[in-house]
């Protein structure tokens, strides 16, 4: 009864389809999200452990659709100039050095401070045009011509002022400069905002995305994503070190093994040459897997037990 | 469509879902987007938009199932969806008795059908009982539903409260609808037909004791005529007495205020009152009030961070301006983050509420990241470290195991502590005692809390009795309050959060 709704089904097949191709293998859940924000034109909070594929995911987006990628990294501190914009405050310094013979030549004839005042303000505003503000990547993507893609990294390594910036900008896509006044898109970006849950964010903030949380995967997913971004591992080797991750996420570590992790130690196994997992490969290796002593330490106690169970899971 | 959506948003805020009307217009864009054809595309679509944090995402999937529960079968003859509900038939073969009107109509016609139970009545139908026959012969889901909620209106369902008026209101909804009245017309029925073939049979194939006529009985009425269309209408009032419970229960769950009413007697509770089974509650609950306090006390931090004007550092910054004053910097007053000693006792009655104290500030680390916690009740021991490593649940019961057993002892506790922390005391830390100041006889060392008085900027007693008894038997109360700067009695939940707000408050 509802026409478009096979359309939606299609289109979001094609979106895990097209990522794909791109090297980014997505489950349902995510493309569902990036074709709800892409249609309701609201930005996509991605939430989730360090490492699963939040950033790549808008790389890939961008990759996708042939859009620039604008890419902000926030951090505590961070605040309008380096995010929004700033006057080149040298340039216009330069310019009014060099010009001051021509500025003298204009008020030439100018008698007393008053008239001469006049005049210049005749000029309007020559010193705060466009050509003098140096865009940063809020305004860069608020003002792209061929529409791009904005990707705000950690957003929750930035303190709430800066989220109160954000609000305008999230929800009608325009910034007010003083100077030049209200500067709206034309081609509204694809925002993407990544979090790692180091605090909450504000519930403004929420309010104005569409939320997706992206979790480790299962072991069938995570096989294929290392055969996406490591083409030469064997299948075997693949499996079985898929299911040595996937039980070690089970145990108490203090920093889990992520998807990234997974794939930097597919690398050096090929790299190594190593046809399977055995324990000596595995504990020279260790420290691809794990970033924390006491964690490594952990698992070599019991290394035999581990890699054996983890055969057991197929 | 959009009545649905509106519907499950309720029903979300009620589960303590936080949605907001803009959501709920985002969540019938997308649903109007996904369709519902596809059960997962339709879930993900709206977690996307209704859910936005971790613990939220985990919650919507089991509402989600609760609100909407989708046909696995499809015998629907209409889409449902034009109805109010999603609701259908739940596996149209699984209804133990009768067969479903769709493989009846393969052996007689749906107005043949009517016909003959309309004949086999002993009296006309009213006109409602008569547009309950036919939508119970068409199958027409969607106009079952119309009438379902029409007459649950009627009855008042919209105000059940409680799980034991279930029934009451299932009856009342059948009754309205005529249900109950075509199931004594079918009852009169079957019993005409079970005397006929006594009669026939000479009571050669029957039981001397009639099987009693309930609903979930098959009627294998010997009689040739009605029989299997009795055993159809039967199975249909069956079905329609399934969905109206249905309905009921949507309906009290939709209104179950149960869970705030709990989180209300629950925070004004005496917490060495609280029964062990309600602790998961104290717990969400504890996690809920933090979140509130988090978000008032967080923004005050930054306004005290402006100063004067730094001279030499504008001046080396803007060398590059040729000294003209573009780029001004300001002199950045260092707050110092503020220090929190908790000391806590942790024996017998009085560790519920070290347990519920300790939990909350430990769910504040965020405002108050330097918080340092002792517990003692004979001997005194740090217990920092257990919050670090476990979650804060876990490590309270650590704490109450590895420090609860004896009997308390003040003197001994202050001397401990002084051993440990003294030298960590600085002029902006707050140091907060939470116990009955019951030294069971024993030495109460006011030196050292008078030593702890003067280094600190803030002592702060919290007592879990009424002020009427402090001092009484063995409370050294009264003169501790000598070496304190504030004491307060806490007995509650809401006690303890508003003198953390007044703390957190103290400390921006």
């Amino acid at each position: 009864m509802n026409p478009s709704a096979n359309d939606a089904q299609v289109d979001i097949s094609q979106l895990v389809d097209g990522l794909g191709e791109q090297g980014y293998i997505a489950t349902q859940q995510i493309a569902t999200a990036v074709y709800i924000g892409q249609q309701l034109q609201k930005p996509i909070l991605v939430e989730g452990p360090a490492g699963v594929g939040k950033t790549e995911l808008a790389k890939s987006v961008a990759a996708l659709f042939d859009l620039e990628l604008l890419r902000l990294q926030c951090y505590e501190g961070l605040d309008e100039s380096k995010a929004l914009y700033e006057w080149k405050y040298g340039k216009q310094l330069l310019y009014t050095q060099m010009l001051k013979e021509k500025l003298g030549d204009v008020l030439s004839d100018a008698e007393g401070l008053e008239e001469s005042m006049q005049k210049l303000h005749q000029f309007q505003d020559v010193f705060f045009a466009e050509d003098f503000l140096e865009p940063r990547p809020l305004l860069k993507a608020l003002k792209s011509e061929q529409g791009s893609v904005l990707l705000i990294d950690e957003v929750d390594k930035a303190d709430y002022e800066f989220e109160s910036l954000l609000l305008e900008i999230l929800s009608d896509f325009q910034i007010t400069i003083p100077e030049l006044g209200t500067i709206v898109a034309e081609n509204k970006p694809l925002v993407f905002l990544t979090s790692n849950n180091t605090r909450e964010l504000s519930d403004a903030l929420k309010r104005r995305c569409v939320h997706l949380y992206i979790d480790f995967p299962e072991a069938k997913f995570e096989s294929e994503i290392v055969s996406s971004r490591v083409p030469e591992i064997a299948d075997k080797l693949n499996t079985d070190l898929v299911n040595f991750v996937q039980g070690l996420r089970e145990l108490d570590l203090k920093k889990s093994p992520s998807i990234s992790e997974t794939i930097d130690w597919a690398r050096s196994l090929v790299l190594l040459n190593a046809s399977q997992l055995d324990v000596e490969v595995v504990r020279t290796t260790l420290n691809l897997l794990l970033k924390f002593r006491e964690d490594i330490l952990l698992v070599d106690n019991d290394l035999g037990g581990l890699l054996r169970s983890s055969q057991e899971r197929r | 469509m959009k009545d649905i959506i509106i519907d499950f948003v309720s029903r979300l805020r009620k589960a303590d879902f936080r949605v907001s009307p803009a959501e709920t217009l985002d969540a019938v864009s997308a649903a109007a987007l996904i369709g519902y054809d596809s059960e997962i595309h339709f879930r993900m679509a709206l977690a996307t938009v209704l859910a936005k944090t971790v613990d939220e995402k985990q919650r919507f999937d089991r509402c989600f199932d609760q609100f909407f529960y989708f046909p696995e079968s499809t015998a629907l003859s209409e889409p449902a969806a034009e109805s109010n509900t999603l609701n259908s038939l739940p596996e149209n073969n699984q209804s133990p008795d009768g067969q479903q009107p769709d493989s009846q109509s393969d052996t007689i016609s749906s107005e043949e059908l009517e016909l003959q139970l309309t004949e086999a009545f002993s009296r006309a139908l009213s006109d409602r009982e008569a547009v309950l026959m036919r939508s119970l012969v068409t199958g027409d889901q969607a106009e079952r539903d119309l009438m379902l909620q029409q007459a649950a209106e009627e009855v008042g369902t919209q105000d059940i409260r409680f799980a034991t008026q279930r029934s009451l209101f299932v009856y009342r909804i059948l009754q309205a609808l005529g249900a109950t009245e075509i199931r004594s017309l079918l009852m009169d029925i079957n019993e005409a037909a079970i005397d006929r073939s006594i009669k026939k049979d000479n009571g050669q194939t029957l039981h001397s004791t009639q099987p009693p006529i309930t609903d979930n009985d098959t009627f294998s009425s010997p009689s040739p005529s009605a029989d299997s269309a009795s055993e159809w209408l039967a199975g249909a009032l069956l079905q329609l007495r399934r969905d109206a419970e249905h309905w009921v229960d949507k309906q009290l769950l939709q209104n179950n205020e149960a869970q705030l009413l709990r989180d209300t007697l629950l925070s004004e509770r005496r917490l060495s009152e609280i029964e062990r089974r309600y602790f998961h509650d104290m717990h969400v609950l504890v996690r809920k009030m933090s979140k509130a306090l988090i978000a008032k006390h967080r923004r005050r931090r930054s306004v005290q961070k402006k100063g004067q004007l730094d001279v030499p550092k504008t001046l080396r910054v803007n060398m590059r301006h040729q000294g003209v004053l573009f780029d001004t910097r300001w002199k950045h007053i260092k707050k110092e983050r503020p220090d929190l000693f908790v000391i806590c006792d942790v024996s017998g009655s009085v560790s519920a509420y070290s347990k519920f104290f300790l939990m909350f500030l430990y769910s504040l680390s965020e405002l108050i990241p330097n918080t340092r916690a002792f517990a003692f009740s004979a001997e005194l021991g740090e217990v920092t470290q257990n919050f670090s490593d476990d979650s804060v649940e876990q490590a309270v019961e650590k704490v109450n195991q590895q420090w609860g057993f004896g009997s308390t002892d003040y003197g001994v506790a202050l001397e401990q502590f002084s051993a440990l922390a003294a030298a960590d005391l600085r002029h902006n830390s707050t140091v907060i005692v939470l116990g009955d100041a019951r030294c069971n006889g024993g030495d109460p060392r006011l030196k050292i809390m008078r030593e702890v008085y003067d280094r600190c900027q803030r002592v702060l007693w919290l007592n879990p009795e009424s002020k009427s008894l402090w001092g009484t038997g063995d409370s050294e109360m009264q003169r501790y309050l000598s070496c304190v700067h504030q004491a307060d009695s806490v007995q509650t939940l809401n006690d303890l959060e508003k003198v953390i707000s007044r703390l957190l408050r103290a400390l921006q």
